[in-house]
Formats: structure tokens, C-alpha cells, sequence
């Protein structure tokens, strides 16, 4: 059965707290990423565990920020493929 | 107060990862050849200087409590190399030189000499120099490698301001295990790395010869005020995708390198570019401010396509996530541990070996920000960024740090590589970056 939104979004949010070594709680969805702290590095991490648990190469999508800049927006992006 | 007694907490042992034997085995190399080993710099530009004698009485209590800053390395009776802390010595002061300067013209080449210079002995470790040109005030600190990697430089000038401010510092790591178990894995590491560099080096990669000699590493450093830093940083956005700096930032150092290497007719079907990247997660920057904690990617480009940026950007990008997702930096990691049981000779035996073998074109990195306040002391901090002496093999490098919403790009050579024209060509492109 295919994941909702919301769904991803916690996937999401428990992969950047590993990248990164945040409490899960302080991640919010709707934050900008840069301002949580990823960089190019934990970016390019995260889009690898995308890869691995969503079956989804987002890499070569041209990584523009309004489908990329929020956990929410990245989420939404997933749920659509 | 609050500050931690490390050296009671503290062994007289921290044993060594892989990581940081290479990174001796490097220093080593360095003071066989020249008496000069494996240094950076990190300055910080400030508004006003401080108080001479508050600074040198904050940095010899500061010292006091960093043993681990007189330390040298040695080798364990389970024959692993560890930095030695002599507990029992007294700790010398940290050295704190103060230069005036009446042209503030010459400020670079003020601060470019203490990372030119060898350490006193082999205690000392870590040197400021404070640089005061009437209109400016710079205080450069130069740091052994082999103790602080350039992150974890930032990091501990934190705990300083930290200190000064009476803070409570909480879970520095000072210990190490010795990381003597998970054999297989290491060994399949080191095949794996192994079978990797195989791999990039089966051409010839394009590399500047060089004299082994090493006279003075020189520095041109450019300073982007917040606009022009923000309008790079939208650009490597829209170009290489969100997030995506490092691979823009090393995309554009490669397209202004490629024209140097081509004047000299530099033969070589590609490029290697070992990019070196924090093994540190964010919050972890400080609690390991210490040592190294960084791996590398290598990134091999062709060297008939780097005209062209969008393609450009694009090979990195997708070899950066390769060597993500086949784990390259953690294998370098595990696969360094090997490198322990050579002594540091035999080590330096092997990296010239490599050095032979042309494993870097140039250096590149870039460092976010990692010391997170605007004081140093009292005093208003307008700038700070890195004047790393590239150890050659390649003897030439670009490294990009941010502060404060502010980008620095320093341009590290040794004269033998670049002729006055050609520093002046790379510094204009550089420049030119944040105006496009």
C-alpha cells in the first residue's frame, strides 16, 4: 500500500535527525532545509536513502528548491512518482 | 567555575585513527623535506584589537587546561599509535605574537609567515599572531594539523570564547578507542579503496610539476561582501540545484584551473580532485573539535568536457552521490586504520609513492561555518577564513569558507607552480564569481 504524505514526511524527518544528530522533534516539515543545518553532503545522503527506501533517483531531477527546499515539499514530491 | 578539569578527566594516551596517522605521516613528509610540517591557519579579521595582556593571560590559562596541546605521537605496546599528553611537565603558555604593521597593504604577507614557519619543538602545536596595521586588526592562528582539522579549529575557538565567557562546556571527546577489532571490514575497506583509486589512475591525470623544494606557500584570498556571497550562492542553486555549493563551488575552481593547466600544456585526459568532507555530524562539531574527522571524495573529470558547466556540475553532483552511496568515505576511513602499523618513515615512503602516481590535480574544499559567534573576547569579529599550507603534491589549492553570510575564497601555490600573471588571472576569476 502506497505511503501518504504524512507518512514520508516522518521517514523524512527520522533519516535527517540520523544525518544530522538532531532530536527528531526539532524538525519541523514546513522548515527550509538549509536552515536545519543540511548542507550538500547530508543533502546528497538523504536523496541516497530516498533511493534505497522509496525506489526514487531524485538526483539527476535538477534538485530545483521549490520541490526540494522543505521535508513537506520534498514529501509531496515523493508521493507523486 | 564550570569548566571541566580535562586533565584530570584526561589518559596521558588518545590513540590515533587511521585519519590521523595519515595526517602525521603527511607532517612527517613536510619536515623531511623542508623542517616544515603539516600547518593551517585560521585568522580571524576583527573590528578593534583586543587587550595584549588579557589575551596572553586568557591563552595561558586556557592552555592549562588543554594538555593534549603539548602531545606528540607514540606508539602503544598494542602497537597503536597514540598522541602522547606528558601530564607531569609544565604546560608552556600558548605563544601569542604581536606584529604592527605601518602599511596595511602588507597584512597578507604578515599573516601568511607564522604558517610558513616551523613550531618551536615538538610540544608547541598551536601559535596566534595578532596583526595590527592601525586600520585593521587580524589574529591569525596557526595550528598543527595533526591536532586540529580546519573545522574543528573553528570548533575550538568556540570552547576559548567559551572559556572566556565562563561557559559550561559539556561531552568534549578527548579519548579515542584504540579501534583494534572489525579486521575483516577494514580489509575489505582497504580493497575496496584499492580497487577505487585503481580505477580513477588507469589514465594519466593532468597535475602541475613541481619542484620538491619548499619555499614559502603563498595565499590570495577574496572576500565577498553578504550581496555578492548571496547572489553565488542563488546562482550554484539554480545551476547545480538546491544545496548544492560545493559541487557549483568546485565546478567553477575546475573551469578556472582548466585554463591554467591548458596554457602550460598540461597533458592528461582528466582531472583528480580529492575534496576532503567532514565526518562530523552537526551537532558533534564541537564535542570533537580535536583531531580529524574528515574523509574525502575523488572526483575524476574529463578534461575535454569542463567547458561545459552544466555538464560539469552535473558529473560531480553524480559522483558525489556514487561515492555516497557505495560508502567511498567511510571506506577510506576504515581502510586508513591499516595504515597504523607502518611507522611514520614507511608512511611517508608511501605517500610519496602516491605522490607518484598523481593523485591530485589540485586541492579544493569548502567549509560552512562551524564557529557560531560574532566576538572574539570582547571584540566584534568582521571575518574569518583559512590560509591552508597545500602540501605538495599538488602545492596548489582553492578553498571556499563561509561566515556570517559572507563567503572567503583563498587561492593557496607555491611560486615553482604559477607565475605572477597566472595567480593574477586565477584571483580576477575568482573575483569575477561573485559579480556575474
Amino acid at each position: 500500500m502506497p505511503l501518504d504524505t504524512k507518512q514520508i514526511e516522518e521517514k523524512l524527518i527520522r533519516q535527517i535527525s540520523a544525518i544530522l544528530s538532531v532530536d527528531s522533534q526539532k524538525i519541523k516539515p514546513e522548515v527550509p532545509l538549509h536552515t536545519l543545518g543540511v548542507d550538500s553532503l547530508s543533502f546528497v545522503e538523504l536523496l541516497v536513502f530516498i533511493e534505497k527506501e522509496f525506489k526514487i533517483k531524485l538526483m539527476t531531477s535538477g534538485l530545483q528548491a521549490e520541490d526540494f527546499k522543505t521535508i513537506r515539499a520534498l514529501a509531496k514530491r515523493i508521493g507523486k512518482q | 567555575m564550570r569548566w571541566p578539569n580535562v586533565s584530570a578527566s584526561n589518559s596521558m594516551k588518545r590513540y590515533l585513527t587511521g585519519v590521523d596517522w595519515v595526517v602525521n605521516g603527511i607532517d612527517y613528509a613536510g619536515k623531511a623535506q623542508s623542517g616544515i610540517g603539516n600547518h593551517s591557519e585560521l585568522v580571524l579579521e576583527l573590528k578593534t584589537s583586543p587587550n595584549h595582556q588579557e589575551l596572553a593571560k586568557t591563552l595561558n590559562s586556557f592552555s592549562q587546561k588543554f594538555p593534549l596541546l603539548t602531545g606528540y605521537p607514540s606508539r602503544a605496546i598494542n602497537l597503536c599509535p597514540y598522541w602522547k599528553t606528558p601530564l607531569n611537565k609544565k604546560i608552556p603558555a600558548l605563544r601569542l605574537d604581536i606584529v604592527k604593521l605601518s602599511d596595511d597593504s602588507q597584512y597578507l604577507s604578515s599573516i601568511s609567515m607564522p604558517v610558513n614557519a616551523a613550531f618551536k619543538n615538538k610540544r608547541e602545536h598551536l601559535v596566534f599572531t595578532l596583526v595590527e596595521t592601525g586600520k585593521r586588526t587580524f589574529l591569525a592562528i596557526t595550528f598543527d594539523h595533526r591536532i586540529l582539522d580546519a573545522k574543528g579549529a573553528e570548533a575550538f575557538l568556540n570552547l576559548f570564547q567559551q572559556y572566556y565567557e565562563n561557559q559550561e562546556i559539556r561531552h568534549l571527546a578527548l579519548t579515542c578507542p584504540p579501534h583494534l577489532n572489525k579486521w575483516k571490514e577494514k580489509f575489505l575497506a582497504g580493497r575496496q579503496i584499492n580497487r577505487f583509486l585503481l580505477n580513477l589512475t588507469k589514465e594519466t591525470p593532468r597535475t602541475l610539476p613541481f619542484d620538491p623544494k619548499q619555499e614559502p606557500c603563498k595565499f590570495k584570498t577574496i572576500h565577498l561582501n553578504p550581496e555578492q556571497s548571496e547572489r553565488l550562492t542563488n546562482k550554484a542553486y539554480a545551476q547545480a540545484g538546491y544545496l548544492m555549493f560545493m559541487p557549483y563551488a568546485l565546478a567553477v575552481s575546475i573551469q578556472i584551473m582548466h585554463r591554467i593547466f591548458q596554457e602550460k600544456n598540461i597533458s592528461g585526459s582528466s582531472y583528480l580532485i580529492p575534496v576532503p568532507m567532514d565526518t562530523r555530524a552537526k551537532e558533534e562539531a564541537q564535542k570533537e573539535a580535536l583531531f580529524n574527522h574528515f574523509s574525502f571524495f575523488i572526483f575524476k573529470i574529463d578534461a575535454d568536457k569542463v567547458s561545459d558547466l552544466a555538464w560539469l556540475s552535473n558529473e560531480i553532483k553524480n559522483q558525489m552521490y556514487e561515492q555516497v552511496k557505495n560508502r567511498i568515505p567511510e571506506a577510506i576511513v576504515n581502510a586508513s586504520f591499516l595504515m597504523r602499523i607502518a611507522s611514520l618513515p614507511l608512511t611517508n615512503f608511501f605517500i610519496r609513492l602516491m605522490s607518484k602516481k598523481n593523485f591530485a590535480s589540485f586541492s579544493f574544499s569548502y567549509l560552512s561555518n562551524a564557529y557560531q559567534q560574532n566576538k572574539f573576547m570582547q571584540e566584534e569579529i568582521l571575518n574569518i577564513f583559512h590560509l591552508p599550507r597545500t602540501p605538495k603534491p599538488p602545492g596548489i589549492g582553492v578553498f571556499f569558507n563561509q561566515f556570517d553570510n559572507k563567503l572567503n575564497i583563498t587561492l593557496s601555490y607555491f611560486d615553482d607552480l604559477l607565475n605572477a600573471r597566472q595567480v593574477e588571472q586565477i584571483t580576477k576569476s575568482l573575483e569575477a564569481l561573485g559579480n556575474e
